[in-house]
């Protein structure tokens, strides 16, 4: 368990979406400052990957695209990992 | 903030400042700064962000094959107008903290509103066609919504300690899960919908009926209130219509709350302990019998006694809860006709004629039928349809031509007559049966699943006896008249 602040706690064994809800609201706040307009990691597969670094952890943002050209999303991916 | 614009027509380049330079996905007006975004056409995408969107026009965002939830994020999100339908669940992690307005929600296979805030909820929206609807109330509104074709469950959200209401809804054609009470579902229309109600909080559920617990009805009652789902309809219940009631519990609703209403047409799938205590009449209410049975014989329209020297009988087709609801009507109409110089008391029964020259039992009380008899010791006369208690003072034995009396039984218990059936739908060779309403329903089966005998029939063997699990009954009433002595 990885304490954020007072009432902020991540647990490194749940997923991104098992993690309580004042984590995820946390974490959103972070996602938030993501610009994810800039596209430059675009992949191959359609996939496109953002990284934030923040209180000891990272926070990475992922989407599938249907059409990057269309810029319509398939799945928004969220995950946080605690910086070795 | 200036809001941004969404069209079919628009692409990733344009500013989306207008109508004339539209985004070309919504996704895509979301990771501006803009706010609110205004939107028209047809969408295939998932949505991330804290924004607002507002359709103009005709706004559909479809969720086939994306195998996906309609929104990740949400804080404060107004969803306005918006048709929004084929999604997984409407978020797949955390409160939703949007305010749906006008939207369309429709073929979801989990629409489950998790939410804790009381500025947010689902208002004026037409859900239709869900595998599941999840819609806790407490201090979240759901108002003014039409709901029709789906699972809907309603609880009370545990995380919620202040406690709303959730009105002027319409749901309709629904399977209806109702948790643990305290349920504020008020001012609500229910249309043809299936009822679970569920006591002991919320995925609890009574599956196996018990007798409750107590030594006297004020206390058995206390119980069942303790353990079972009371709905508190609100006043606009009373437009309950078609509605079935499936309760594997006892159905209970409170009529101290005199705010729900049940009308013919309504069914559950239970009898209740205190049938009093159910249906559209509070008790001690009066009954409208010309609306209320279908048939009825020396009763007038008022519900009077016409003739007192023979039973009064009447019936329902009303099936299920309308049975109780003419329970309540019943004790109604004792009220009435003691107002009028009556007295009807539904648990007694008529012993079998006994003739002069029979001795009368010391201490019983008699009717007297068909002719003035006198009794041998007092020579007092007594007119047909007068009562008296015989005593040795007055002689056990009477004197009369061709009348003769009938002894009243008191303290029979309370019973209910229905026909039932395992095997036959239409009943075309059931016989009516008698039960007692305050225990398990246990009768006597033949051979071929029909029922022979119930708990307070002569023949009831105990042995032998199944429980039966009642569905749909048909009302029908016997009462029985005497004029109260002078």
């Amino acid at each position: 368990m990885y304490q954020v602040s007072e009432n902020i706690y991540f647990d490194e064994s749940l997923s991104f979406n098992e993690q309580s809800e004042e984590f995820i609201n946390y974490a959103q706040s972070v996602f938030s400052t993501i610009d994810f307009t800039d596209m430059s990691n675009m992949q191959s597969d359609n996939t496109c990957t953002w990284t934030v670094k923040k209180d000891g952890l990272r926070f990475i943002a992922k989407r599938k695209f249907i059409n990057s050209k269309m810029y319509t999303v398939k799945e928004h991916l969220f995950n946080v990992e605690i910086i070795e | 903030m200036a809001g941004i614009y969404v069209a079919n027509y628009g692409n990733v380049e344009n500013d989306g400042l207008s109508w004339e330079t539209p985004k070309r996905s919504i996704q895509s007006a979301f990771d501006t700064s803009f706010n609110p975004v205004y939107a028209k056409g047809f969408y295939r995408e998932a949505l991330n962000g804290y924004r607002s969107l507002i359709a103009v026009g005709k706004l559909v965002i479809d969720g086939t094959l994306l195998n996906n939830g309609f929104i990740n994020s949400s804080n404060g999100n107004l969803i306005s107008g918006v048709t929004i339908q084929n999604f997984i669940a409407i978020q797949v992690a955390g409160s939703v903290r949007i305010k749906l307005d006008n939207c369309i929600i429709r073929n979801f296979v989990d629409f489950n509103f998790v939410e804790n805030s009381t500025t947010r909820g689902i208002f004026n929206c037409l859900i239709v066609n869900c595998n599941k609807v999840t819609l806790p109330y407490g201090s979240i509104f759901h108002n003014n919504n039409v709901i029709y074709n789906t699972d809907l469950s309603l609880f009370l959200s545990s995380s919620i300690p202040e406690s709303l209401d959730t009105i002027y809804n319409i749901i309709s054609e629904c399977n209806v899960a109702i948790g643990k009470n305290p349920v504020q579902i008020k001012y609500s229309l229910f249309h043809n919908c299936t009822f679970k109600f569920t006591g002991g909080g919320i995925g609890s559920d009574e599956t196996e009926y018990s007798i409750p617990n107590g030594a006297n009805d004020a206390e058995k009652l206390a119980n069942l209130r303790s353990r079972l789902a009371a709905v508190y309809g609100g006043s606009a219940s009373q437009y309950l219509i078609g509605c079935k009631y499936q309760t594997d519990g006892d159905l209970f609703i409170n009529p101290d709350k005199e705010n729900f209403y049940l009308v013919p047409g309504c069914t559950a799938s239970r009898m209740s302990y205190e049938g009093g205590c159910i249906g559209k009449y509070p008790e001690g209410s009066l009954a409208d019998f010309a609306t209320d049975f279908a048939s009825y014989s020396n009763i007038d329209a008022n519900g009077d006694i016409i003739d007192q020297t023979v039973n009064a009988t009447a019936e329902t087709n009303i099936s299920d809860l309308g049975k109780l609801r003419h329970i309540s009507s019943l004790k109604a109409l004792g009220e009435r006709a003691i107002r009028n110089g009556n007295e009807i008391n539904i648990n007694a029964n008529l012993g079998a004629e006994v003739d002069p020259g029979t001795l009368l039992i010391d201490g019983a009380t008699y009717i007297v039928r068909t002719e003035a008899i006198s009794l041998t010791a007092s020579g007092k006369s007594r007119d047909v349809g007068e009562t008296f208690i015989a005593s040795a003072t007055d002689g056990l034995e009477f004197t009369s031509d061709t009348g003769y009396v009938q002894q009243y039984i008191f303290d029979l218990d309370r019973t209910i007559e229905m026909k039932v059936s395992k095997t036959d739908s239409v009943l075309s060779t059931a016989v009516w049966i008698k039960l007692k309403l305050d225990e398990m329903p246990m009768v006597n089966y033949d051979a071929n699943g029909v029922v022979q005998y119930g708990n307070a029939d002569d023949n009831y063997d105990e042995a032998s006896a199944e429980r039966m699990y009642i569905r749909y009954w048909k009302a029908k009433i016997t009462v029985q008249a005497k004029n109260l002595p002078a």
